[in-house]
């Protein structure tokens, strides 16, 4: 997908998100509503100005000025080495970061925790099981030291209630 | 009186915890620095609730202790595997490898340690020098001025991001928006709460600041194939520069200094830009142009002096205005508000303890630094080798406890995953998170200073422009938008004919 594209569909989310405060405000005062509805005007404008920018840069291939002297992205991509993504390790990823969320209340962060990240180890298949469950569990002991010992947190305790 | 305040700051900075939170601060920002993948602001954000259990001066002085060990760190994978292990030391890489592969790598790391000292020294420095003037002036704004200090903030941290002003601009508006949520502190009712409880107190900017640098980031780490890291050998040839050396670069690195403090100061600057803008300038004033970029000392103690330096110049609009002069200082900004202190112009007088600690925290930082630099830039090689995909989930399980602990609140939780996901996909259209972050802080001052302002000036809005001030901040935030737009090239093109 293009810069152009990606720049669109964020523009067209940014005015639903303008426009969703904006049918919310009705409700407010004149006062409270005065300046988010200025600033929702503000970002229905720069939304539509963002993509007159993408498309005007896309139709005539204008390289972006960076600052200062700063390097283009050609030269940052040698330093930092840039490779190929993979979108479904990422989006893979994310659900399990979800997953591990939904279910820190009901589970338990004590359980739940060394479980995401002997889950996540194997996925990305980054190390051994062994090594998985002993980084498991020393960081879920250093979180408990740290947050319930020391600085007294009322950390989600799950089945363990 | 100032005086006063910097000894009672140098005095609370003397005691045992105080200065084990100084150098534990350092020592985490040098191996978190050392890490690509990890960056100064994300392991500041995740440090972050760590530091409730402390008082104010102390937490907030480990912080800062974290960023300044943490510019330095980042020179250490620069040198040696020609990453930069933080955006900061991106500058580095060019005459610090090159170094390093001339058999060269102690050196380079000595000259970096030396340069970074002499940048944070003098960063310091202005800082203590600095901040209590402008703080003396800035004390004196009334809801007038701050509303035009707030409108300046969000003006040109956006228009001066990465890549394009108007996303920029964008995401600073989003994050305006955002603090509008919660109680209207006009009216005292619900404002954009939908009827969920847990908005009444408005979107927790630290828990969104926490998801918008650290998730992000940990899903970039796993997006690509972890390569193996090139195999990277400890250097074994001696650090600390000759004298000869040293008084070569000393000239360089007061020039970087300044350069890296200004560029501090400067809302939405931070060291990845400062770095640049120092070598560019050592480069213009060096005799032997052609030595940059194979291993050239000044080219190196040019980007770390100025990427130290940063941080006090950062901390100078931090303090005193309430605006951050980066991402970094915007999350300790985040801590000085979670312990109930208001960054802003009264910070230098109703919290002139903790503002002189953490002044004095910051100079003996830099003491900590060079020592720990010294004894342990050996030790730090080690972290360089820890594999990207064995790092993102340990920050994910930091993220969220990090997030819970602020408000004991499941729901910050998944604001903080939210806000991490939206992070992620503006990475990916190259729209800046920084500004979403200061809108979030600067909002509400907004808010309540217009109200206030047109109160005092019976509904009229001329009275911004009445006001010499706030006129004189307006325009210089108009010229910072029309600056970034193609009308700017435009006008200097058609002078430059006419001239």
């Amino acid at each position: 997908m293009n810069h152009w594209k990606k720049v669109a569909i964020a523009a067209f989310l940014a005015i639903l998100f303008a426009l969703f405060f904006f049918l919310n405000s009705f409700n407010l005062t004149f006062d409270s509503a005065l300046l988010p509805r200025i600033l929702m005007g503000l970002i229905v404008l720069l939304s539509l100005g963002a993509l007159f920018e993408a498309w005007y840069k896309e139709k005539h291939h204008v390289h972006q000025a960076h600052r200062i002297d700063e390097p283009d992205d050609e030269e940052l991509d040698e330093i930092q080495d840039e490779g190929k993504i993979n979108y479904r390790r990422a989006f893979i990823f994310t659900l399990l970061v979800a997953l591990y969320i939904f279910l820190l209340d009901k589970v338990g962060y004590f359980i739940i925790t060394p479980i995401y990240i002997i889950g996540a180890y194997r996925y990305l298949k980054s190390m051994s099981l062994l090594k998985s469950v002993v980084i498991a569990v020393g960081f879920t002991v250093f979180v408990y030291a740290v947050f319930v010992a020391f600085l007294k947190i009322p950390i989600p305790m799950g089945f363990l209630e | 009186m100032v005086i006063d305040n910097i000894l009672m700051g140098l005095q609370n900075l003397l005691t045992l915890p105080s200065l084990l939170a100084v150098i534990a601060g350092t020592a985490l920002g040098l191996f978190v620095g050392a890490m690509p993948g990890l960056s100064a602001t994300m392991a500041i954000a995740l440090l972050l609730p760590l530091t409730f259990g402390m008082s104010p001066a102390t937490g907030i002085s480990m912080l800062c202790a974290l960023y300044m060990g943490a510019m330095y760190g980042g020179s250490i994978a620069a040198i040696l595997i020609k990453t930069p292990g933080t955006p900061a030391a991106a500058a580095t890489v060019i005459d610090g490898y090159p170094m390093a592969q001339q058999g060269k790598a102690g050196r380079a790391m000595g000259i970096s340690l030396v340069s970074s000292l002499i940048g944070g020294v003098l960063s310091s420095i202005a800082l203590m020098t600095i901040a209590p003037l402008l703080g003396t002036f800035a004390v004196q704004f009334g809801p007038v001025e701050l509303f035009s200090v707030a409108v300046l903030g969000i003006t040109i941290i956006g228009s001066l991001s990465q890549g394009s002003a108007i996303l920029g601009l964008l995401s600073g508006l989003i994050g305006l928006l955002l603090s509008m949520v919660g109680m209207d502190p006009i009216s005292g009712s619900p404002r954009f709460t939908f009827g969920n409880i847990n908005l009444f107190s408005g979107v927790p900017y630290t828990v969104a600041l926490i998801g918008l640098f650290s998730i992000p980031q940990a899903i970039r780490l796993i997006e690509k194939d972890d390569v193996v890291k090139k195999h990277i050998e400890n250097f074994k040839d001696r650090m600390l520069p000759t004298w000869d050396e040293f008084k070569k670069i000393f000239p360089n690195t007061i020039r970087s200094s300044l350069i890296g403090i200004f560029t501090g100061i400067i809302p939405g600057t931070g060291g990845d830009t400062a770095c640049w803008f120092a070598y560019n300038e050592a480069k213009r004033f060096a005799k032997n142009k052609e030595e940059f970029g194979k291993g050239s000392i000044l080219g190196l103690s040019a980007a770390e002096s100025a990427n130290n330096a940063v941080v006090g110049g950062a901390l100078i609009p931090t303090i005193t205005l309430g605006i951050p002069g980066s991402s970094a200082t915007a999350i300790i900004m985040g801590g000085l508000m979670i312990h109930g202190i208001m960054p802003g112009p009264t910070l230098m007088t109703e919290y002139a303890g903790v503002t002189y600690t953490l002044i004095w925290a910051l100079m003996f930082s830099n003491i900590a630094m060079f020592i720990l630099g010294l004894g342990f830039t050996r030790v730090a090689v080690n972290v360089t080798r820890v594999k990207n995909h064995v790092l993102a989930p340990i920050i994910i399980i930091l993220c969220v406890i990090g997030s819970f602990a602020i408000n004991n609140s499941l729901f910050d939780v998944l604001l903080m995953f939210i806000f991490g996901v939206v992070g992620y996909f503006m990475d990916k259209i190259k729209m800046p998170t920084a500004p979403m972050v200061v809108g979030m802080i600067l909002g509400q001052m907004l808010d309540t200073s217009l109200h206030q302002s047109l109160l005092i000036g019976q509904g009229s809005w001329m009275i911004f422009l009445e006001n010499p001030i706030s006129a004189v901040l307006l325009t210089i935030s108009l010229f910072s938008i029309l600056q970034a737009t193609p009308l700017f090239g435009f006008l200097k093109r058609k002078i430059r004919k006419a001239a």
